[in-house]
């Protein structure tokens, strides 16, 4: 049956006919600027390989023309123009700067910007150039609107999760990426300088992807050659240096020994040190980075090409050497025409990267160590040897300079990418096309763990040697097939028809193996089969239950209508049917459809002639679109969960008995997420295109959220490998206001100059939580050893992830205060107590529900992760050979939770301890430190809640370009070299690393564990083209 | 031609639409509902519901420090484990997670382990099944008795079967939690799991040929031992409690070990002998990790009841300080009562060699102390080696002198000094007249031959004794713990159970 349904679409996809005829057309070619004659302008026959190119004067001339054909100039610099042709052409070409005609890619198409009914916005690569990224993701913030972007770490190599509109699940909130028609999933396998375009598809319009399109989608396109150009080289290079942009102001030896004999309360005492370690100055260094980029593009006839490779190599602010991240990309797009109505094309994608790193965010990670560990310690003892930790309280805390030393984590990724397609136009108005695209990584986790002593009861020691060899294999591709029917009816009536389907599929498997001696040699260089005892990744029991695989497969079909009445009206609908193999048999198969409309009132008579207003659209959207990602088989009870023991006489794994038992409990009425998504804008330019604003307001409403609920014991899901059935319960609104407003002008023919402005609103709701009990789903710990955990929660009527605490509202000031209020205690706690376990100098509770004591339930809304609000400013200009561009990012409203410090004896903290409490009126914020249990360090409250809102200077790079004469003569085109430097401030009022880390997940995000800093990079480079 | 080339274009596009069978991708492995096709599965599924025995070390640890002869422990400097120090002080509240629902949750999930066999107990047919089904049995009655020690009156899926209430053989489904109640009272919920055990006795070999698996004398003596429990409630079940202890002792298959074999009980290399009854398998073979404490194969119990860092000795591992015996403990054992250094490790004199925590004596419970010999997989110490000795022999003895002495049997004095003969090496201690009642004889010898094996706190509880001899202890109250309070959230059930009785 699949055979049957592959060969018809080959069958279609391959079957061509052809046509012929002929006359001479002749013309000139003049830039509308300013009226000269262009020289070198590509004048093609539509879908022919028939052309000419302008002569000195502008001239033209093309022989063997069909009288209705189409002419199509392409000039670089300038905007592609198609005329019908005629006697004598008198064409003028407008200079390309990224405005109306721009193409914007909208998923199997494109369109032109001006007849784009959705909210979509397009970053080209002259707006990547400028903010010079390391990685995609960078580009997107701040640049457009809607978009927030923030990363987990500032590790060289580490993600960033991109959020489109705010969190509209509880679920995986990334969006769809498609590079090329490619699904990727990490984009650190993308060099930024070979991004043609970035298409971001916020509203409806995302619903011709269906069900993966609640998140938002977004299309990049990378760089193609031209036909009939001439082979040009491009040459970009980088390199500079790396900070931390931030250390945390932690107490100094002497302040810390006498916070610690504070706390110990006379039980023990502690030395006033003379010395000590700055441990941030030991684990932070100046890093380098460089990039080179090659690359090269030209065209004949018939094929167009471009091809380049590059590479990066960045080392990391934390590590001495062990943090570093190296990516070599090749890159080849391809595009021929095979016959007039035959077209071809083909990309492929090589990325090589290599990732060493340490151990980073939260508890073990070297910053985590060099935040907490005693700053009395010597970084090394008299011997010239790290320095162990002798405190035993905090046995997770080891020396971060030894830790270093003894980390050798590689993470090796090696991925293609390739696509192939195929587009033939037939019967004038039809085309069909099809395209494969795929992917295939390999990724493999190099581990050594050497025999270590960090000192007593460490967690992290280690007796022996350990040797982690741990490999996965991605594939997966998606093949599209579709037809295309484009035509115009008595000039008026535009119409477009789409019909495709779309089969997609990912599959993986991990494989591997973890090795121990005994024998303690200490040799970085050990493999696996070095060790004594080798045991692989997957036992055959967890072979069996598929462990070490997984496989998922879509089937869909869609259609596209667009009909536009002379460019003035537009409609468009959308309809997709998507089925998956992760729903449940009940639900298999969703119908995913939307519309817009479009109005450009511009094109009216009663604007048509404004003198001041160039453009004004007004559009809308609304569409049913939905979020696929769901745990894989997750509507049947698999025998997953674990199942072993021992015999009573195992002397090795081997040995032990393996059975079955239920893992995740099924649910055959699972099925995807559907989210309703309003939008509602418009789009104007004013002022000869001076000013352009875009204005959108949208809300999305997402249904059946997936929730993995906690449950009644009796159901037996607390086993060892089960879980719960994941059910679809709740729902979240998002809804708010993005405005983008750009200037940009000459002041005179040497200064021009652009500023942009933009700003998101963001109001997060979530609506509904049906799983029974308390209708609370919780995520998010804080604190170590003795953890509280459910610390974030989603629960109707507050943001998701919302902090859940004790409110504070200062601190106890003398006993008499908290007798007073135990006398008045209208409700005894267990102990009689109105705050049990307070003296003076903790942190005064409030008593929200107001029974009349302090109890668990008087915890309450603290605050969220979400911004309320976040802008984007971009200023730029050129003076003579001179560019300078700057941008910046601001978050309004996003709260933190201060989680980096283990808050215990011997722990160092932050100066802000200097402030603490020490006696009746000292301090009525910072509480008294106390060596045991304490509310004060205990108990989650607002205590540790921070307003995290910054603002961060992203990226300023000043360019220096050499004149054109000079260049010309050494045969170059364009020669610039710039300096930038990015995150070179952050405003903030949070204590923490960074601001703007996330660790993306819905709930429970914004707990900073101790979160690596991004960098502030300083960097010198040059571009040269030939 | 363009008609046919036009026609053929629609309906081929069509056609994709039937190409749905692209999307039916199998799961790797077995699923749930379609199990149980032969003998293999049905062993493979048992092994499921044993496997869950191993993580009742958190209630071996809670009732060792519920007891009034063991502190809780722990760091000096923290509250060390909120409810580990709570149960201690009996200041337990249902707002106390942790340790106390994970019992909660791991029994009733063992529970639904052996349902799930019994599910299917009639769906393939092989000789032996009646064996299989037989342990399922047992272990459903352990869990069910582990929860009713512990929360008492439990809600349980209960159907009649042959006119006898039972626990239903079937799964707890989703939906289910709102509608199932409480059974009534812990005496019927004893009943249900007397139920349970007298099924599976027939059915069970004397000798199993694996020495895991439950046999005829281990499903008696658990039998035995639920009927004393019951007397408290049920005099007449004391009666029932003595024959069933009868048979085990009457089958020959056990005896007390003597001697340096005494010594030795508690060490790894001992395990599953002759005063063995029913002990939990537990092996350091497999590494365990932090992210799941419960699937590991060993115990996480040891680690908590080993001096604290930075102890160092050939023979023990350090560990978190936990489970302390009381000097008072200690006092109690005669200075020839070999039972006294089996069951305490005495660092009073080397207080300097461990760092001391909270409530340090300088005393450890040796029985369960974290040991070397119990050689460990990987870094983290959560797979100790050393086996729960759940059902020993000397216990069974204990409860039958004590069932018989309730019941008017004649062989209490005789199953008595068959203890004291073992831990004195003679009979020159054997119970007198003189001693007084001959069950506070009992109590007492079980108080101190069973220390540190999490029996002493419900003994306390059943004789009535608790609030006497436990600071803090409320009657009427602390009795059995509270639920905790997310259960009978997440079960809409604050009403329809309601919280136990005086929390």
């Amino acid at each position: 049956m699949k055979k049957i349904c592959y060969s018809v679409l080959m069958t279609l996809a391959f079957a061509f006919t052809a046509y012929a005829q002929n006359t001479t057309v002749s013309g000139t070619v003049k830039s509308s600027v300013d009226g000269l004659p262009l020289i070198g302008v590509n004048v093609i026959v539509k879908d022919t390989s028939t052309g000419a190119v302008s002569d000195f004067d502008g001239n033209f001339t093309i022989t063997n023309v069909q009288p209705n054909a189409t002419l199509v100039f392409t000039y670089i610099g300038f905007q592609t123009k198609e005329l019908p042709v005629s006697a004598n052409m008198n064409v003028s070409l407008d200079e390309d700067n990224e405005t109306l005609d721009e193409i914007v890619v909208i998923g199997y198409g494109t369109q032109k910007k001006k007849e784009v009914t959705g909210a979509v916005t397009v970053l080209g690569s002259k707006a990547i150039e400028k903010l010079n990224p390391v990685r995609v993701e960078q580009a997107l913030q701040g640049q457009v609107a809607g978009v927030n972007v923030t990363s987990g770490s500032g590790s060289p190599g580490a993600g960033s999760n991109i959020r489109i509109r705010g969190v509209s699940t509880n679920g995986d909130s990334a969006p769809l990426i498609l590079v090329d028609g490619i699904r990727v999933g990490d984009l650190s396998a993308i060099n930024p300088s070979d991004i043609k375009s970035i298409n971001v598809l916020k509203d409806a319009t995302a619903g011709i992807y269906g069900v993966q399109a609640a998140n938002g989608v977004i299309l990049i396109t990378t760089k193609t050659g031209v036909k009939n150009t001439e082979l040009k080289f491009q040459f970009d290079s980088y390199t500079g240096i790396q900070q931390t942009s931030k250390k945390l102001d932690l107490l100094n030896p002497t302040d810390f020994a006498i916070y610690v004999n504070d706390a110990a309360d006379e039980t023990e005492f502690f030395v006033y040190p003379q010395t000590g370690t700055d441990w941030q100055d030991e684990v932070f260094e100046t890093a380098i980075i460089s990039n080179l980029n090659l690359s090269a593009s030209g065209g004949t006839e018939k094929s167009a090409y471009s091809f380049g490779v590059s590479y990066l190599d960045q080392d990391g602010i934390v590590g001495l050497g062990k943090s570093n991240f190296s990516r070599l990309t090749a890159r080849l797009n391809y595009q021929y025409n095979i016959l007039d109505n035959l077209k071809l094309t083909a990309t492929a994608l090589h990325t090589v990267s290599e990732k060493n790193n340490l151990p980073e965010g939260g508890i073990g990670a070297v910053l985590y160590n060099a935040v907490n560990i005693n700053p009395n310690l010597a970084a090394t003892d008299a011997d010239g040897n790290y320095s162990l930790v002798e405190d035993i309280r905090q046995i997770e805390i080891i020396n971060p300079l030894a830790q270093v030393e003894n980390s050798y984590n590689t993470a090796r990724v090696a991925k293609i990418s390739g696509s192939f397609g195929i587009d033939y136009t037939f019967l004038d108005n039809f085309t069909v096309s099809t395209k494969l695209q795929m992917n295939s990584a390999n990724v493999r986790d190099d581990i050594f763990r050497p025999e270590v002593n960090y000192g007593p009861s460490r967690g992290a020691n280690l007796i022996g040697n350990e040797v982690v060899d741990h490999g996965a294999d991605y594939n997966d591709y998606i093949w599209d097939n579709y037809i295309t029917y484009e035509n115009s009816f008595n000039e008026k009536h535009n119409l477009t028809v789409l019909l495709g389907a779309s089969f997609s599929h990912e599959e993986g498997e991990f494989y591997g193996n973890q090795g121990t001696t005994s024998i303690a040699t200490n040799n970085p260089d050990q493999t696996i089969w070095d060790m004594e005892i080798i045991n692989p990744r997957f036992i055959p029991s967890d072979i069996a239950i598929g462990n070490n695989v997984f496989e998922k497969r879509l089937s869909s079909i869609f259609t596209r209508v667009q009909y536009n009445y002379k460019g003035k009206y537009l409609l468009s609908a959308v309809m997709r049917r998507d089925g998956s193999s992760a729903f449940g048999p009940n639900n298999r198969y969703g119908y995913f459809p939307s519309g817009s409309v479009g109005w450009n009132v511009s094109e009216e008579n009663f604007l048509k002639d404004s003198s001041w207003i160039n453009n004004l659209k007004v559009r809308a959207s609304y569409g049913v679109i939905g979020n696929d990602k769901i745990r894989l088989f997750g509507y049947t009870s698999l025998l997953t969960g674990e199942a072993t023991y021992d015999p009573g006489n195992a002397t090795g794994i081997p040995d032990l008995l393996n059975g079955v038992a239920i893992g995740l409990i099924g649910n055959p009425n699972i099925q995807w997420e559907e989210q309703v998504s309003k939008n509602l804008g418009f789009d104007t330019s004013l002022f000869n295109n001076k000013l352009s604003i875009s204005a959108d307001i949208y809300s999305k409403v997402t249904e059946d959220l997936l929730i993995a609920p906690d449950g009644s014991g009796l159901l037996g899901a607390a086993a060892p490998g089960s879980a719960l059935p994941i059910v679809n319960a709740g729902s979240v609104e998002n809804k708010g206001v993005e405005f983008s407003i750009n200037y940009n002008d000459n002041l005179s023919e040497d200064f021009n100059f652009n500023v942009g402005f933009n700003f998101t609103t963001l109001q997060n709701e979530v609506l509904s939580v049906d799983v029974g009990g308390n209708g609370i789903v919780q995520g998010g710990e804080f604190g170590v050893g003795i953890s509280q955990t459910g610390i974030a929660r989603m629960q109707a009527g507050l943001p998701m992830g919302y902090f859940y605490g004790y409110q504070t509202n200062g601190i106890y000031q003398t006993q008499s205060e908290i007798d007073a209020l135990n006398a008045n205690a209208t409700a005894a706690e267990a102990n009689g107590q109105y705050h049990d376990g307070v003296a003076p100098g903790d942190l005064k509770f409030v008593d929200t529900n107001g029974n009349g004591y302090i109890d668990p339930d008087d915890r309450t809304n603290l605050g969220d992760p979400l911004p309320d609000f976040t802008m984007g400013f971009n200023f730029g200009f050129t003076y003579k050979n001179i560019d300078f561009s700057a941008n910046a990012f601001a978050s309004i409203g996003n709260d933190m939770v201060r989680d980096y410090e283990r808050k215990d004896l011997y722990a160092n903290r932050g100066t802000y301890m200097l402030d603490r409490w020490q006696g009746t009126g000292t301090s009525n914020t910072v509480p008294r430190v106390v060596a045991g249990a304490s509310v004060n360090t205990d108990l989650f409250s607002d205590f540790y809640v921070e307003d995290a809102s910054f603002l961060r200077l992203q990226n300023v790079q000043i360019g220096y370009s050499f004149n054109a004469k000079v260049l010309s003569d050494l045969g170059l085109d364009k020669f610039r070299i710039y300096v930038s430097g990015n995150n070179l401030y952050t405003l903030t009022d949070y204590l923490g690393y960074d601001p703007s880390a996330s660790n993306g997940a819905p709930i429970g995000s914004g707990i900073d564990k101790g979160f690596y800093p991004v960098a502030s990079s300083y960097l010198l480079g040059v571009n040269l083209n030939f | 031609m363009k008609k046919i080339f036009k026609t053929v274009m629609v309906f081929s596009l069509v056609f994709l639409a039937s190409c749905d069978d692209y999307i039916d991708v199998e799961p790797v492995g077995p699923d749930a509902d379609n199990y149980f096709n032969n003998e293999q599965e049905y062993e493979s599924a048992l092994i499921g519901a044993y496997d869950m025995l191993q993580s009742s070390f958190w209630n071996v640890l809670l009732d060792v420090v519920a007891s009034d002869d063991y502190a809780a422990g722990g760091d000096s400097f923290n509250y060390d484990q909120p409810t580990i120090q709570n149960v201690n002080l009996m200041i337990q509240t249902p707002s106390d997670n942790n340790q106390l629902r994970d019992i909660w949750n791991l029994m009733y999930a063992g529970l639904n382990r052996a349902n799930y066999l019994l599910e299917f107990k009639d769906k393939t047919d092989f000789s032996g099944k009646e064996q299989i089904v037989a342990q399922a049995y047992f272990l459903r009655a352990y869990y069910a008795f582990e929860l009713a020690k512990h929360f008492g009156d439990i809600p349980l899926k209960v159907e009649t079967r042959d006119g006898v209430s039972r626990i239903a053989d079937q799964r707890t489904i989703i939906g289910e939690q709102y509608d199932i109640n409480r059974v009534g009272s812990i005496s019927a919920v004893y009943s249900l799991i007397e139920e349970d055990l007298k099924e599976a006795i027939p059915n069970l070999p004397v000798v199993q040929d694996d020495v895991y698996k439950v046999n005829k004398g281990a499903a008696q003596a658990l039998l035995g031992k639920v009927y004393l429990y019951h007397g408290t409630f049920v005099p007449a079940k004391f009666a029932d409690a003595a024959s069933a202890f009868s048979d085990v002792i009457g089958s020959s298959q056990y005896s007390l070990k003597t001697g340096e074999d005494y010594q030795n009980l508690f060490e790894t290399s001992a395990e599953n002998g002759t005063e063995s009854v029913f002990e939990i398998q537990y092996t350091g073979v497999e590494p365990a990790g932090w992210n799941c404490i419960i699937c590991s194969e060993g115990s996480y119990f040891p680690k908590f009841c080993g001096p604290r860092s930075p102890y160092d000795n050939p023979e023990f591992v350090t560990g978190w300080g936990f489970c302390l015996p009381s000097q008072e403990l200690y006092d109690l054992y005669d200075e020839d009562d070999a039972r006294r250094d089996v069951t305490i490790y005495d660092l009073r004199d080397q207080q300097d060699s461990y760092s001391q925590g909270r409530d340090d004596t300088g005393l450890f419970n040796k029985k369960y102390i974290p040991r070397k010999a119990d050689d460990r997989a990987g870094s983290d110490p959560l797979n100790f080696a050393n086996n729960y000795r759940s059902i020993r022999y000397a216990d069974v003895l204990l409860m039958a002198a004590e069932a018989d002495a309730q019941s008017g049997g004649a062989n209490a004095e005789t199953y008595l000094n068959e203890v004291r003969a073992r831990a004195y090496g003679n009979n020159s201690h054997d119970y007198t007249a003189a001693e007084g009642d001959i069950l506070d004889a009992i109590y007492l010898e079980r108080r101190k031959e069973l220390a540190g094996e999490g029996h002493r706190f419900f003994d306390l509880v059943r004789t009535g004794e608790a609030a006497n001899a436990i600071p803090g202890f409320t009657a009427n109250k602390n009795e059995v713990f509270p639920i905790p309070l997310i259960e009978l959230e997440l079960a809409n059930a604050v009403e329809r159970w309601g919280q136990n009785p005086g929390y």
